[in-house]
């Protein structure tokens, strides 16, 4: 029982993980943009 | 005290050393490298410098200031726009007249800058004088300063001169003369634009010279604010009638004044007699670049590499797979029965592990990257491949992202920024995932090991990445003759001399990329790893068509019964410790077995080793029937019977974790998606993994290893390559197919994210993730099925 609560919150938090991630990339925050903004992002994209 | 802040550009042609000036301020370890357009993006690093806390950019190197290509605006609106306190701008001392031409287009934008002489030593070394005080004067007594990023010298002396300009506050008062006509149209343009200079902060000269020169983004730019129609009309006219006083375009006219400007500059400041005209670099390319012996060099050193990488490569890496096979182990015996040990042996380990092995290929291939890179050679490569590549419709310059591909195929899509041609762009982000990329490199090595005799396994590994060079230039010329028609912009481009790369450049370069690779493992590979095995242990509640636990029993008590007939009753006692000889002599029998099973499990049967192995373990049986005739044949065949009741049990715990398997969620998706798949020689469970794969590629492996463990069936989670090996749907015609397929099918998530931000539409990915795995599909059957008329696979 102890065992499979372990599992569960362990797999809990890949899946948050795996979707924050995927979140990430495809609104395309991505290294040029900073927790103050965009910083200018040069991709033609422009980061949101 | 409150530290000053100041912002400071690094600008400055390609491969002139802004980036290493750059780490060498902020004691960042951005990229670089010995050829032109590595960085495409600003990047920015801190300075704390007396008192003051400094900004550092590191703009994309450019050429000049128009809007050909995406560095050019993006440098000149930061300079303009961010408004930097000063801007750097990084000239290649060995080659200042080119470098010189942006200077001057710097210095027109009015914004305080001081020149760096970058790579001074090699200037010196090749005999080039040059005089600061002059060169100063000339160009409007800007500070110079002499740098050499390799070994940071004159970093201090920058720090010292941005603070000296900041405090005299001087304005710039550099102005070049562009002749009579051309002055006397700026002098009539520069007051129409009085009201608007403000909104678009440009300077007022800047702005009317960039009219004159027709710059497509500037009359974008003047043509949003209201009324400047008239402004644009009055520009053309001046335009119409310079054509006709100067009788060349404008735009050309003017750039030629600037260079006129630069030669003198350059006269003035530089004694250039004491430079031989034939270098070592020139010497060196004579035979690199040779018309017919470039190419053939480029793929023997192609072939070095990845030879090198599998080799040298899968040395250490058994010593990591054995490392994982003892912590599996000792987790095994650590943590009881239950999902847990499950989750960690099977999935945690068998994933990640599965991925982490191949660190020593990973480090061995970046460092050759980076030796490639940092000598320069990787420039000459693209040199090489223009001519092939031109042939076939791709712009020569696309094969440098192409070659940034090697190592990720995200970066190098970024990397197409280099390319002005949004053509040219696009066609090199859709081939961009055909070059094998680091990741796909554990699969490849995985799969060679596992079916290919280890002396051609280098060059089964080099036949992978060619294939990628050979379906990248056949679909450039495909989607150029197709959807991409137009005519191929001439191709030019730099080649910087060579340089021996310094072991600390070459070191952080192999490190910053591997570590990465590491990074990858303990963050999206873990999660994927833990996902994976969820999708293949539950659901649990599995009505199997087998009652194993039955099976299971039955065969304990077949045995049960076998021992006591055949051996117990024979000896006439109770059981195997009731005779102290027997048991020993039991003992020494199966650590007889064991050590040969040991000593042979990497070793070909018709080997003279094995041979050698095989003798030891005869005598060593003669011997213990020599000292014991009379119980002997019991031992042996309690050994027998042992040995083939938990090969039994095995058995019957493989086909129960195997059925658990295919009723499991990714087993029912895997056999979904089989009829798909099977015409490629591939089964549900590699196509499971390719599924997953997408989301990186190294999760390929590790979803690969997690089935395997769990397919085990056993507790302890063993060398992939062996399982692969014992899979009898496996066979070398299958791991070649799987690895073709491997190569070019749909591009990761990373990959494909950036291609969304650089197209800034889901329409290219889309297009990517359906073309590549269809051609991804097509060429493996033709593969698979081409090599099984063959007679191959079996």
């Amino acid at each position: 029982m102890m065992q499979t609560t372990i599992v569960y919150i362990i797999g809990a938090l890949a899946v948050g993980y795996l979707v924050m991630t995927v979140w990430k990339k495809v609104t395309g925050e991505s290294s040029c943009c900073g927790s103050n903004g965009c910083k200018g992002c040069s991709s033609v994209g422009k980061c949101k | 005290m409150e530290k000053k802040k100041m912002t400071v550009a690094l600008v400055g042609n390609p491969n002139s050393g802004k980036t290493t000036i750059f780490n060498n301020l902020t004691g960042s370890r951005q990229h670089v490298g010995n050829y032109p357009g590595v960085t495409v993006e600003k990047k920015e690093g801190y300075r704390n410098f007396k008192e003051h806390d400094f900004l550092i950019v590191d703009l994309p190197g450019t050429y000049s200031l128009t809007a050909y290509s995406l560095e050019e605006v993006v440098t000149r609106n930061f300079i303009v726009h961010d408004k930097p306190h000063m801007v750097i701008d990084v000239l290649d001392a060995s080659n200042l007249e080119r470098n010189l031409y942006l200077s001057i287009q710097l210095l027109e934008l009015d914004r305080p800058t001081i020149l760096a002489l970058n790579m001074i030593d090699v200037a010196d070394a090749s005999g080039l004088k040059i005089d600061d005080k002059k060169f100063s004067e000339c160009l409007g007594g800007i500070p110079i300063i002499r740098t050499n990023g390799v070994n940071s010298h004159g970093m201090e002396n920058l720090l010292h001169a941005i603070l000296q300009v900041s405090e005299n506050n001087k304005p710039v008062t550099f102005k070049l003369d562009y002749g009579v006509e051309i002055e006397e149209a700026i002098q009539k343009i520069e007051p129409l634009l009085e009201t608007l200079h403000q909104k678009l902060q440009f300077p007022v000269r800047w702005l009317a010279i960039k009219l004159l020169e027709n710059d497509s983004n500037i009359i974008d730019s003047v043509m949003a604010i209201e009324q400047a129609d008239q402004i644009i009309d009055v520009v053309n006219e001046l335009r119409s009638g310079l054509v006709q006083k100067i009788g060349e375009d404008v735009e050309v006219y003017i750039a030629g004044q600037r260079y006129q400007f630069v030669g003198k500059v350059y006269q003035n400041a530089v004694d250039n007699r004491a430079v031989n005209s034939v270098t070592t670099s020139d010497k060196i390319d004579k035979i690199l670049t040779n018309r017919m012996f470039g190419l053939p060099i480029f793929f023997a050193l192609m072939w070095i590499v990845f030879n090198l990488v599998f080799t040298l490569g899968n040395i250490p890496k058994d010593w990591i797979d054995q490392g994982f096979g003892m912590l599996s182990k000792y987790l095994g015996t650590m943590i009881g029965e239950g999902p847990l040990k499950s989750l960690l042996v099977d999935g945690i380990v068998g994933g990640v592990g599965s991925v982490l092995v191949f660190i020593p290929n990973i480090l061995l291939l970046f460092l050759a990257i980076a030796i490639l890179e940092g000598t320069g050679y990787m420039a000459r490569a693209a040199f090489i491949m223009d001519k092939v590549m031109t042939r076939f419709g791709l712009h020569g310059k696309s094969f440098i992202p192409l070659l940034l591909g090697f190592g990720c195929s995200a970066t190098a899509m970024m990397g197409t920024r280099t390319l002005e041609n949004p053509r040219d762009r696009i066609i090199t982000m859709l081939v961009t995932p055909l070059m094998s990329c680091s990741a796909k490199l554990p699969v490849y090595t995985i799969l060679i090991a596992g079916f290919f005799d280890e002396k051609i396994a280098g060059n089964v590994l080099f036949s992978i990445y060619f294939l990628g060079i050979i379906l990248s230039i056949a679909m450039s010329w495909l989607l150029r003759s197709s959807f991409f028609e137009g005519e191929s912009e001439p191709f030019v481009m730099e080649l910087p001399p060579y340089r021996i790369p310094t072991l600390k450049s070459v070191v952080i370069h192999m490190w910053e990329r591997s570590k990465l690779y590491i990074k990858k493992a303990g963050t999206i590979i873990l999660a994927a790893s833990i996902l994976m095995w969820f999708l293949t242990t539950y659901p649990k509640d599995i009505n199997y068509t087998n009652d194993y636990e039955a099976l299971q029993v039955k065969a304990e008590e077949t045995y049960t019964k076998q021992v006591k007939e055949e051996v117990l009753s024979k000896l006439d006692i109770e059981d195997i410790d009731g005779n102290e000889t027997l048991s020993v002599l039991i003992d020494d029998i199966q650590k007889n077995e064991e050590n040969f099973d040991e000593e042979t499990k990497d070793i070909d049967e018709n080997s003279s080793q094995y041979s050698k192995f095989e003798a030891e373990k005869t005598d060593k049986k003669q011997q213990l029937e020599a000292q014991n005739q009379d119980i002997y044949v019991y031992a042996a065949r309690y050994v027998e019977l042992t040995k083939t009741m938990e090969d039994e049990k095995k058995t019957i715990e493989n086909k129960k974790s195997s059925e658990q398997l295919e009723q499991s969620y990714a087993g029912k998706f895997g056999k979904m998606i089989e009829p798909a798949i099977t015409p490629l020689g591939f089964d549900w469970r590699i196509g499971i993994s390719l599924v997953s794969g997408v989301t990186a590629k190294e999760v390929i492996v590790s979803t690969m290893g997690t089935i395997y463990s769990i397919g085990d069936g056993t507790e302890n989670s063993h060398s992939m390559t062996k399982a692969l090996r014992n899979d009898e749907r496996m066979n070398p015609l299958v791991a070649y197919a799987l690895m073709v397929f491997v190569l070019i099918y749909s591009p990761c998530l990373a990959a494909l994210a950036v291609m969304k931000r650089e197209t800034g539409s889901w329409k290219w990915p889309a297009i990517s993730m359906v073309y590549l795995t269809t051609l991804a599909w097509v060429v493996t059957f033709i593969v698979y099925q081409g090599g099984k008329l063959l007679g191959l696979g079996s």
